[in-house]
């Protein structure tokens, strides 16, 4: 391990120069008040503060509350030291018509303080070093004489008023101020959080990562950093008593940093070794340090063992399915919780057209966020309650701190966007009568075979292109912190009518009224417009327009697309476009009567709105089907107004013999109202008159959603000498989704974390941190309200020509005794930081048991309900190890080369369908299916058992059998990081899945319903006999029965696996002086990467890490689906 | 840490607030939602009754359009694969949109009607009560389609259903819809005893009780249609709307065939057709479009007059007057009478006939179960299908009941 480089600086301390500013951070500290140079110690002054009006009355009140309305009531600022005037002191004033001096000589009598006027404020200062002890008594008169039977608190031991004043006796201590930089590369860290130990002083390195504590104590100081994904360091200076002091650290990258903070997983914030189950970390300075990322998404994608991330499509603004450790549900969403700064927020995925779905997760900013914590199971995920079984995402985003320093960025990214892909060339046969009507049969015979590609012929797909600016501030003041960022990320896709735009602006404000009082407020506005193309498994659009039409229509007004005469021009026309406002403001209120204590109260909602809206031109050219060519418009509106209300407190217990424990205990309560509307309209006036009144036809409907969560929990965590942590933990829920006489859901937990490293007799050189830990824990997954009852929908009827009425249609069996299902996990696994630190391992076995599954039972269509019921039924096991390795391969001054690998295994089989036959999805029919003993939607088909040639036929088997997984088995990353001369960085990725299947819906559909692949087209030239048989049939079962081919899809089951370069970034800090000199930054960096790189894959299609469907069932389909772009860009940072 | 008794006491009285107060909070009411406790059959009977012939109606556009499909009524120019394995008479039971297009829609008419028949044979005036014969009407008419169109049925998720027993079943329903309606009187009435007699003759002819049909529909007024009413309504086209129309304009997958193209070419006006200059849904057929049903709010007919002049003569067995009335129906498709016709070919042209005049309207299922190869114009096993790249034509004479119904009701095991 390297030791920090530590710069002392003596200076000269300019008290004119120091802004009146408490150090205090955001993530805990506590402001302290800090004066400048003392220049009249307990004198009046003519015309000075001292004389103005102090307009006070106070009747016993607590002394600190009394400065502080003195400050308002004399608008003068009166500077204290809040942890030195203990609560209990209270005073009486009649001050009304006293000045500011005589009331602070009246307030401040008996009492161990001075007053004195510093330029523009007034400080409170103890006087002498004799003042503890006296002030203790006196307090404590104080305190008794009103009758308080508190203690003089001890607060006071873990600070001192500061002052920094030359030539002050009574007021002695520093700034501290320096820079935080990564080990090798030198580059600036940002966001690492610096404290003085024993104090609630502290800052948040800004972007350049600079920092800055004033008012630290003079004498000796331990000075502490911590940031996510380095070993924490700690230090001791000599603060002077008169002066700046610059302290720099050089962080060292590790893997396992059990110092870590995390605030996911636990009640209240925690560090890494304390808790027993695994929760990831991601450090987005890191991420966006290394890569360009655009989305939360792409922060996660591939940099956490254990987390999938599969593309939807291509198209821009859609996106991504998430699933940690496999599929736990099968009725119900794999999708995890997503938590921002603690307030749940919705995710809810709209598809706005076929083949683009937009999930809200994506609007967020990524040079908003902090950080993002993930909880992989229910081992960790407890606190989130019976709905957090598929894991819980925590995005915690930046926020300042009081004292540090202002800074201002700028990032502006550029890239451009390449199709990955050449589309497939469309055959047909010429038929006699084309050879005179058909272009490119004119002068052919009978059986020509002729081909087109239209895509090709039009400059199709485009190259596209994405521009991300973002700016953003912070800082801290006196006692407050501020975040705020304005960002706008426009991006045009590969086909003409696919724009995707967000603008995000965000403020997030931290203030600390008083010691143990703290008050977050965070205000982030998004915006999302854009215009989603049809993509995927429709004939409206782009993709399986140009790749299922027929030669034979080249020259005619469809030219050689699919469908009617539906050119570019027409599909260039159909609009879907969403437009979509959210705010999820939150406001979080801590108040912390002692250390011991604490209670934080969270308040927030999630209000958005989308409009979606489709839009089919009126036209006259036949494009799309008849209906509609007379012009259609529908818009569906979606609002979502969610309330969240958490309450959390926490006591600190101490237990003796080295035993210390925390209780925990807290309350979450969520409520939705999700109203459901649209507007439709048919034949169009006008095509500019893009109002649904404006049609001759309008319809509409609304539906309205409401639903309702509740839950208590309980924590408590003894430790043993910080070495042996235990949790034991307990939730209990209620739904809307069960009734109001459904039974409490319990989740119980229990965790264990050994540091074994930290035993005294444990001295193996080559091991610096060992630690062991296991963990137990419950938790579920719940459907929306009204999920129990026996419904009906509310349908008309005719009883004539015209003659409307309103009916009822059965939608819902219902089941009295439906509870939420549950998810069991246990986890084990080991951290160790090995070999002075070059190597860290977090290796992790997990099993994780759904039990009591909620499925929606397929009941048969013959008893007239709309939908399936709910029934707790059945088990799925999600087991597998994670393994996390990061390595410094090679250290050195001008070269170092670090390589992280992540890798998880995955065994899901679905162990017990509580009886029920094995089922399939729906959109692509037998192709994935729920099966006891297999994965969760494997792939079956009626499979090829033998070709009988003589017969002409292919025998197939009797019933469905396994093809192969749906899910990868085993999925790895490695990332790899090159450092040259400390400012040029190489950043490679690399990801791999592996062992799964892909339906490729693409070739079946070319080949036996459209017929226009070069298979079908020129079977008997380009397939043996075997081949034409197995992919056309006639089929035959191996009873004698005849099949059709929607069962028989052997031939389009492919295997997935693939090995991608996903990433690669070459980057180049500027050095200091030119970014000074060029562009006016403290710093600068540039980066050039490029993402979706290059893919190795035995798939035949384009692209097998894209999917059709987000439902877990209708899985992992290749129709016609976009496949994503490469990107490759140009990021410029400053920070000012 | 010491928490001060008021402080405890506070905490034990906030929390038992908070589970008290839980019950009430987690209890929602949806506004989209009708529960069934909020039924009533004894006042809402009207109500369960239309909302139940209503799914029947829903239903009956989807087996008329996929049993066009399948004896080659129609022409499937849709690109899924499901709906020409319709077309080639080659249906697998795991076939979705069979699931979900026919038999989920459809066998909810049957199930609603069943159950709205039981609730209203509880009411004191069920014997007269109308609502109660409109939905035996639905539930027999049910029955008598399942029976035609299947193989083998089931109701509610009941028992098997053969189609001798689906056929009963149908015969037992419109019975008494017959016999409820008569009690019932009035124009409502009539159109009930007619439509049923009319469904009952079917039935029992499709039974081979061939007497027994000719006297159910012996009463039937010539001029005589039972409609079932559709509506324009863009937000509620799949249960109100034309399903014909739906398949010709909103996925138009519906296309004429050439025979019917050309007796319409020919004058026949039972026949109406468009060339619409466009290709189908797949991509590939020429867009003829039917115009027999010209928009979302076309009605079908259930039941004719002309239908019940059908059974009796098909019933009767009387040659001479099968050609006659064969001929009359020729006249009125602008075609030139003929003679000498015995045997199989006449009723080839019989059938012939009948599939002019109840072109796209769900008759010609029944013909093609009751006289196979006899029906002209269905594709034939093994011929090359109308759109080559989908396989030859196979060998099915009814709908498979689709694995979705076979494999969830323990019935079938």
């Amino acid at each position: 391990m390297r030791v920090p480089r530590i710069g002392l600086m003596a200076g000269v301390y300019l008290a004119a120069s120091l802004p009146p500013t408490v150090s205090a951070g955001a993530q805990g500290f506590t402001p302290l008040a800090q004066v400048a140079s003392a220049t009249k110690t307990g004198a009046r002054v003519t015309g000075s503060l001292l004389d103005r009006a102090a307009n006070l009355d106070a009747e016993s009140e607590p002394l600190r509350d009394v400065l502080v309305r003195l400050r308002r009531t004399s608008g003068v600022f009166v500077a204290f030291s809040p942890t030195r005037v203990p609560a209990t002191v209270r005073v009486t004033c009649r001050c009304a018509k006293a000045t500011v001096g005589d009331a602070l000589a009246q307030l401040l009598r008996g009492l161990p303080f001075t007053y004195s006027e510093m330029g523009e404020l007034v400080t409170v200062e103890p006087v002498g070093s004799e003042l503890e002890t006296n002030f203790s008594r006196s307090a404590a008169q104080a305190a008794h004489a009103d009758g308080q039977s508190e203690p003089v608190n001890e607060e006071r031991r873990g600070a001192s008023v500061v002052g920094i004043s030359k030539g002050s006796r009574s007021v002695v201590a520093a700034v501290v101020s320096g820079r935080v930089s990564e080990e090798g590369s030198g580059r600036p860290l940002t966001s690492a959080q610096v404290s003085i130990e024993g104090t609630r002083l502290g800052a948040i390195t800004g972007d350049d990562g600079r920092y800055r504590i004033v008012g630290v104590p003079a004498g000796s100081q331990k000075i502490n950093v911590r940031l996510i994904g380095y070993a924490a360091q700690q230090t001791t200076v000599a603060a002077p008593d008169d002066g700046d002091l610059e302290v720099n650290f050089v962080l060292v990258r590790q893997a396992i940093s059990l110092s870590q903070v995390l605030v996911t997983g636990t009640a209240g914030r925690q560090e890494m070794r304390a808790q027993g189950a695994t929760v990831a970390s991601v450090n987005v300075g890191r991420v966006t340090e290394l890569t360009p990322v655009k989305s939360v998404t792409d922060i996660i994608s591939g940099r956490v063992a254990g987390v999938s991330v599969t593309q939807g499509s291509g198209v821009s603004g859609s996106s991504q399915q998430i699933r940690i450790r496999g599929a736990s549900s099968i009725s119900l969403s794999n999708e995890p919780l997503v938590y921002v700064d603690g307030i749940r927020i919705d995710t809810k995925q709209t598809a706005v057209a076929a083949g683009a779905v937009v999930n809200p997760l994506n609007d967020m900013d990524p040079n908003e966020i902090e950080s993002v914590e993930i909880v992989k199971g229910p081992a960790a995920a407890t606190l989130y309650g019976a709905d957090a079984s598929a894991g819980v995402i925590q995005i915690i985003t930046k926020r300042g701190a009081a004292g540090t320093p202002f800074r201002k960025t700028l990032s502006v990214t550029h890239a451009q966007l390449d199709p990955t892909f050449t589309p497939y060339t469309n055959f047909a046969a010429c038929r006699a009568q084309d050879l005179t009507t058909a272009t490119l049969c004119k002068g052919r015979s009978v059986g020509d075979v002729v081909s087109d590609q239209p895509m090709v012929r039009y400059g199709l797909p485009n190259t596209g292109h994405q521009t991300s600016i973002n700016g953003s501030v912070r800082g801290g003041g006196t006692s407050y912190g501020f975040f705020s960022s304005i960002g706008v990320d426009q991006e045009k896709g590969l086909f003409p009518n696919n724009t995707y735009d967000r603008m995000s602006a965000r403020l997030n404000y931290n203030i600390q009224p008083t010691e143990k009082t703290r008050i977050e407020l965070n205000l982030p506005a998004l915006r999302v417009t854009g215009d989603l193309p049809v993509t995927a498994g429709s004939s409206a659009g782009w993709t399986t327009g140009g790749m299922a039409g027929s030669p034979l229509t080249v020259g005619t007004p469809t030219d050689g697309w699919f469908g009617a005469n539906r050119t570019p021009d027409a599909i260039a026309s159909i609009r879907h476009e969403i437009n979509s406002v959210r705010l999820i403001p939150d406001v979080k209120l801590s108040w912390n009567p002692s250390a011991h204590f604490r209670n934080r109260l969270t308040l927030g909602a999630d209000l958005s709105s989308v409009k979606s809206n489709e839009f089919f031109p009126k036209n006259s050219n036949g494009w799309y089907s008849a209906s509609q060519n007379l012009g259609i418009i529908r818009e569906d509106r979606r609002d979502l107004q969610r309330g969240t209300a958490n309450y959390l407190g926490t006591l600190d217990l101490a237990m003796g013999r080295g035993w210390n424990s925390t209780l925990s205990f807290g309350s979450e309560v969520q409520a939705d109202v999700e109203d459901l509307t649209y507007a439709l309209g048919n034949q169009l006036t006008t095509n500019s008159a893009r109002s649904v009144s404006a049609a001759a036809q309008v319809s509409g409907g609304q539906t309205v959603v409401r639903d309702r969560r509740v839950g208590f929990y309980g924590q408590w965590e003894p430790n043993y000498d910080e070495r042996v942590y235990l949790q034991f933990g307990l939730r209990a829920d209620r739904f809307a989704a069960f009734g109001a006489s459904a039974p409490w859901f319990y989740s119980p937990s229990a965790r264990v974390s050994y540091v074994l490293s930290d035993e005294p007799f444990f001295s193996v050189d080559w091991i610096k941190s060992l630690r062991l830990r296991a963990a137990f824990g419950t938790t579920g997954r719940a459907p929306t309200a009204g999920a129990s009852l026996r419904t009906f929908l509310a349908a008309p009827y005719l009883t004539g020509p015209n003659q409307v009425a309103s009916g009822i249609i059965p939608l819902n069996p219902g089941n009295p005794k439906l509870q939420a299902e549950r998810g069991q996990e246990f986890e084990t696994g080991i951290d160790a930081s090995l070999f002075n630190e070059r190597l860290g391992l977090e290796l992790t076995f997990f099993d994780k048991n759904t039990k009591n599954l909620l499925l929606r039972v397929p009941q048969p269509p013959s008893l007239g309900f709309q939908e399936d019921g709910y029934r707790n039924i059945g088990k799925v096991l999600n087991r597998g190890l994670e393994l996390t390795a990061r390595t410094k391969v090679i250290t050195g001054e001008n070269f170092s080369w670090g390589v992280d690998v992540g890798a998880n295994t995955l065994r899901n089989e679905i162990l017990d369908l509580g009886g029920v036959p094995a089922f399939s999805s729906i959109r692509f029919g037998t192709v994935n299916s729920v099966r006891q003993g297999r994965q969760v939607g494997a792939f079956y088909t009626n499979r090829i058992q033998r070709i009988d040639a003589d017969a002409g036929v292919a025998v197939v088997s009797d019933s469905l059998e396994y093809v192969g997984n749906l899910l990868p088995t085993f999925e790895a990353n490695a990332a790899s990081t090159f450092t040259f001369f400390r400012k040029l960085r190489l950043y490679t990725q690399f990801d791999t899945k592996r062992n799964f299947y892909i339906y490729n819906a693409t070739a079946a559909y070319r080949e036996r319903n459209f017929g226009v692949a070069e298979n079908a087209v020129r079977r008997n030239e380009v397939l043996t006999a075997e081949q034409r048989l197995s992919r056309f049939g006639p089929y035959v079962t191996a009873s004698g029965a005849s099949m059709g081919t929607g069962t028989v899809l052997g031939p389009y089951l492919e295997r997935a696996d693939f090995v991608r370069l996903n990433e690669v970034t070459l980057s180049y800090q500027l050095p200091d002086r030119i970014a000074r000199k060029a562009m006016g930054a403290h710093s600068a960096s540039l980066a050039l990467s490029g993402r979706n790189v290059a893919l190795w894959s035995p798939y035949s299609g384009f692209n097998p890490d894209v999917q059709n469907e987000m439902d877990a069932l209708a899985g992992r389909a290749d129709f016609f689906t976009l496949p994503p772009p490469r990107r490759l860009g140009v990021r410029l940072d400053l920070t000012f | 840490m010491r928490i001060s008794r008021l402080g405890r006491g506070g905490i034990c009285l906030a929390a038992a607030l908070s589970l008290s107060g839980c019950s009430d909070f987690v209890t929602v009411q949806n506004p989209n939602i009708v529960e069934a406790g909020g039924i009533n059959p004894d006042v809402d009977g009207a109500l369960i009754a239309y909302s139940a012939f209503q799914d029947f109606v829903a239903g009956f556009g989807d087996i008329a359009l996929y049993t066009a499909w399948f004896t080659t009524e129609a022409w499937t120019g849709d690109s899924s694969e499901d709906r020409s394995e319709v077309g080639r008479r080659a249906i697998d039971p795991a076939n979705p949109r069979l699931n979900t297009d026919v038999w989920i829609r459809f066998s909810r008419g049957l199930a609603t009607s069943e159950n709205t028949r039981d609730i209203l044979l509880t009411a004191s005036d069920a014997p007269k009560n109308i609502h109660h014969a409109r939905v035996n009407l639905a539930a027999g008419y049910s029955y008598l389609l399942m029976a035609e169109t299947f193989c083998r049925g089931t109701a509610r998720g009941g028992p098997v259903l053969t189609t001798a027993e689906m056929l009963n079943l149908a015969a037992e329903r419109l019975t008494s819809a017959r016999d409820i309606g008569l009690a019932a009187g009035g124009a409502p009435g009539t159109l009930i005893v007619n439509a049923a007699s009319v469904g009952l003759g079917r039935a029992l002819l499709q039974a081979g009780k061939a007497a027994e049909a000719a006297a159910a529909v012996r009463n039937v007024p010539a001029n005589f249609e039972y409609l079932l009413y559709t509506q324009d309504d863009p937000a509620n086209r799949a249960r109100l709307g034309n399903r014909m129309w739906e398949a010709t304009v909103d996925r138009p997958s519906l296309v004429v065939p050439p025979v019917y193209r050309a007796a319409a070419d020919a004058g026949d006006p039972r026949i109406r057709y468009q060339n619409t200059g466009l290709r189908a849904y797949d991509g590939f057929l020429p867009m003829y479009a039917q115009r027999k049903y010209p928009s979302w709010a076309a009605s079908y007919r259930l039941a004719t007059g002309l239908e019940a002049r059908y059974i009796a003569v098909e019933a009767g067995g009387d040659q001479g007057a099968m050609l006659s009335f064969v001929n009359e129906r020729r006249a009125a498709g602008n075609l030139a009478a003929v003679n000498g016709l015995t045997g199989d070919a006449l009723m080839t042209e019989f059938l012939a006939q009948k599939s002019l005049d109840f072109w796209l309207e769900g008759r010609r299922m029944g013909d093609f179960r009751r006289h196979g190869a006899l029906v002209p114009n269905v594709a034939q096993p093994g011929e090359v299908f109308y759109k080559p790249a989908a396989g030859p034509v196979g060998n099915g004479m009814c709908f498979p009941v689709p694995l979705a119904e076979t494999s969830a009701n323990s019935n079938f095991r």
